[in-house]
């Protein structure tokens, strides 16, 4: 198992520096550059910023040094907000982020999870057809529907929450639900689906017919193996939700970091774009890799690569 | 899901022959109704608005008017708003129903160019196996893990520019040699340039799943005995893919057809929402959504600018996800 966790680790890895130096590339190379824009600047004043931001010189020799400074913790300053360095922009919004997505993330898992089995142990029954036709609707819908509606519904008519801003925790719960509501019902899907095919095996037969409760054979015996797809999907799902959403962020009024991923496009500030990318990037490889480690532990009988 | 009765008795079949994909579609109630709802929304997006009041579409003074409002517009003409009207004094039953005709055209072309790119690449990878294979596997793993929004946000940027320039030199270029036909087919797509950039910018990334599905499926197919009979024949790669994978594949690309265009056109009203979607004068269900958000607040909420909308689009996905989920069932495609 050490050798399979160190392996996939490596590659991992790999990944990170591939979409990294790529993201890196693909700013540098499409048209519209950080310095165009404001007004037309003589060549001689664009190779002076270029100098400036440590742009100069041919592009390898610019990720060469952008990885030198990244890997020394310094992200460099923004290209846009002046004064201000990535990591500052970074440090004021990652935990308010942080708080919103984690939140949405215990709602969205254990949601989808209870909702996925309940309709699974009730199999093509209403509470299955309802849950599930529920589920579809809440991922063909746009969270900037679901935002306003809630907001509509729970903070306008029913006034039991504050419409937007980000001061106390009653701020918190309206947009974690909204956050929630597409992933947790892709999660009652998986959950839904796999917990069917759980409920088909012979092993469970075998506990029907020793004469255990329903309740038992659900929630000891196939709960435990049908919840193994749900927790492949859980690391890129954190990896979304801890980093933000600009949708709803600015629907409630958050200063979070979501909105950095699409500002920092938009404005050609490309260091920024890099911490943001960065910050996605190192959450998803090192939330894989617990999902792998948990997987390991989970499942007895998966002995990778050995 | 109801495979177990085969109501279908043809002569010269036994009651024990498994049903085929198409048998079991029939059976299934609810992938009827989605069709039904499906083609019905896309007759009403499609012929609808020709056939209404063009006044409709034209600005009014009754700005904001609920539902039921009798609407003089700017030229005198008189309708009944069913639906209200919009912030300027347009019909929101018109609009969303124009509007979602741009987003299924965007929906269907996208999901097309996606799955142009997947098939092409996932059969690749799957026929050639080895360091194509490798290589292209990991490639789908390294956009995986780039967040899409980037992307594709980086992809319109830079295709923005190079399209009106490429088709100010078409025109021209036409202009020169005196080509009328040519110049006018190009004017004809000035105004389409932000659709067609949508279409291929969301296409090119959204090809990932499809690829793996295909690749998987192609595995399976070129282990079988008459991929290995074509290719004792001596026929060429690219032949046995285009004649003998293809055709054995199609049921996975309409499964997954169905299943992306959702995704688009969530994508599309996505990008309508950060202002980089469809341009006014147009319309589509996510600049019809967009406005129907800024319309809900503390003061006066006019609920019908995002209620209809959203009923309408969210309709329409859900049957097509339903329609989706029916033929991966059917024709069981994982």
């Amino acid at each position: 198992m050490g050798r399979f966790l160190l392996t996939r680790f490596l590659s991992l890895l790999a990944v990170l520096a591939v979409v990294l130096t790529l993201t890196f590339v693909l700013f540098r190379v499409s048209p519209g550059g950080p310095f165009s824009g404001e007004r037309d600047l003589s060549a001689a004043a664009i190779h002076e910023r270029e100098v400036k931001y440590k742009l100069d010189g041919p592009l390898w020799w610019q990720v060469g040094r952008w990885w030198q400074d990244a890997m020394q913790g310094d992200f460099r300053e923004s290209m846009k907000s002046k004064n201000f360095t990535v990591t500052e922009i970074l440090k004021q919004s990652l935990p308010v982020s942080f708080t919103l997505g984690g939140v949405a993330f215990v709602l969205a898992a254990s949601g989808g999870i209870a909702v996925g089995a309940m309709a699974a142990a009730r199999k093509n029954g209403w509470p299955d057809r309802m849950a599930m036709t529920g589920a579809l609707l809440a991922i063909s819908l746009p969270t900037f529907v679901t935002g306003p509606l809630l907001v509509l519904v729970f903070a306008l008519n029913l006034g039991w929450f504050p419409v937007g801003g980000w001061t106390s925790l009653k701020h918190v719960i309206l947009p974690a639900i909204c956050l929630a509501i597409p992933y947790g019902a892709y999660v009652a899907r998986l959950m839904r689906n796999s917990m069917v095919e759980v409920l088909g095996a012979d092993y469970i037969r075998t506990a029907r017919a020793k004469g255990l409760p329903e309740r038992q054979v659900i929630f000891k015996h196939a709960l435990k193996v049908a919840v193994l797809p749900v927790v492949s999907y859980l690391g890129p799902l954190a990896a979304g939700l801890l980093t933000g959403s600009v949708v709803v962020e600015s629907i409630f009024g958050i200063p979070g970091a979501g909105q950095h991923f699409v500002n920092s496009i938009l404005n050609k500030d490309g260091f920024l774009l890099m911490g943001a990318v960065a910050v996605y990037c190192v959450l998803l490889v090192v939330l894989n890799f617990v999902v792998d480690v948990l997987y390991c532990v989970l499942d007895r009988r998966i002995k990778l690569y050995e | 899901m109801s495979s177990a009765a085969p109501a279908i008795a043809a002569p010269g079949r036994a009651l024990s022959d498994p049903l085929s994909g198409w048998e079991r579609l029939k059976l299934d109630r609810m992938a009827l109704l989605s069709l039904v709802v499906l083609l019905l929304s896309a007759l009403a997006c499609f012929l609808a608005p020709p056939l209404m009041e063009t006044a409709r579409n034209a600005t009014s003074a009754a700005t904001y008017s609920p539902p039921g409002t009798v609407v003089t517009s700017a030229d005198g003409a008189v309708y009944q708003a069913w639906l209200g009207t919009d912030a300027s004094g347009r019909d929101v039953l018109y609009r969303v129903l124009a509007g979602g005709r741009v987003s299924l055209v965007v929906g269907l072309c996208a999901a097309a160019v996606s799955l142009f790119i997947g098939t092409l690449v996932g059969m690749t990878a799957g026929y050639y196996g080895g360091k194509v294979d490798a290589f292209l596997m990991r490639l789908v793993d390294v956009l995986y893990a780039n967040p899409r929004v980037l992307f594709v946000l980086i992809l319109i940027s830079a295709l923005t520019g190079p399209l009106s320039l490429a088709i100010n030199e078409a025109r021209e270029w036409a202009d020169a040699r005196n080509w009328m036909t040519l110049k006018a087919w190009v004017d004809g797509a000035i105004p389409y340039q932000r659709t067609i950039i949508l279409i291929f910018c969301l296409g090119f990334i959204e090809w990932l799943t499809m690829a793996r599905i295909v690749r998987g499926q192609v595995l399976v197919l070129k282990e079988q005995q008459f991929i290995a009979a074509a290719r004792v024949l001596g026929q060429t790669r690219w032949k046995i893919m285009g004649r003998h994978l293809l055709p054995n594949l199609w049921t996975v690309i309409l499964t997954y057809l169905t299943l992306t265009v959702p995704v688009v056109v969530l994508d599309e009203s996505f990008l309508s929402f950060l202002g980089l979607g469809i341009e006014e004068p147009a319309s589509s269900w996510g600049t019809l959504l967009k406005e129907g958000a800024s319309a809900v607040n503390p003061l006066i909420s006019r609920w019908w600018l995002l209620v209809t909308p959203a009923v309408v689009m969210g309709i329409t996905l859900l049957a097509l996800n339903f329609l989706g989920d029916a033929l991966r069932d059917a024709f069981d495609v994982r």
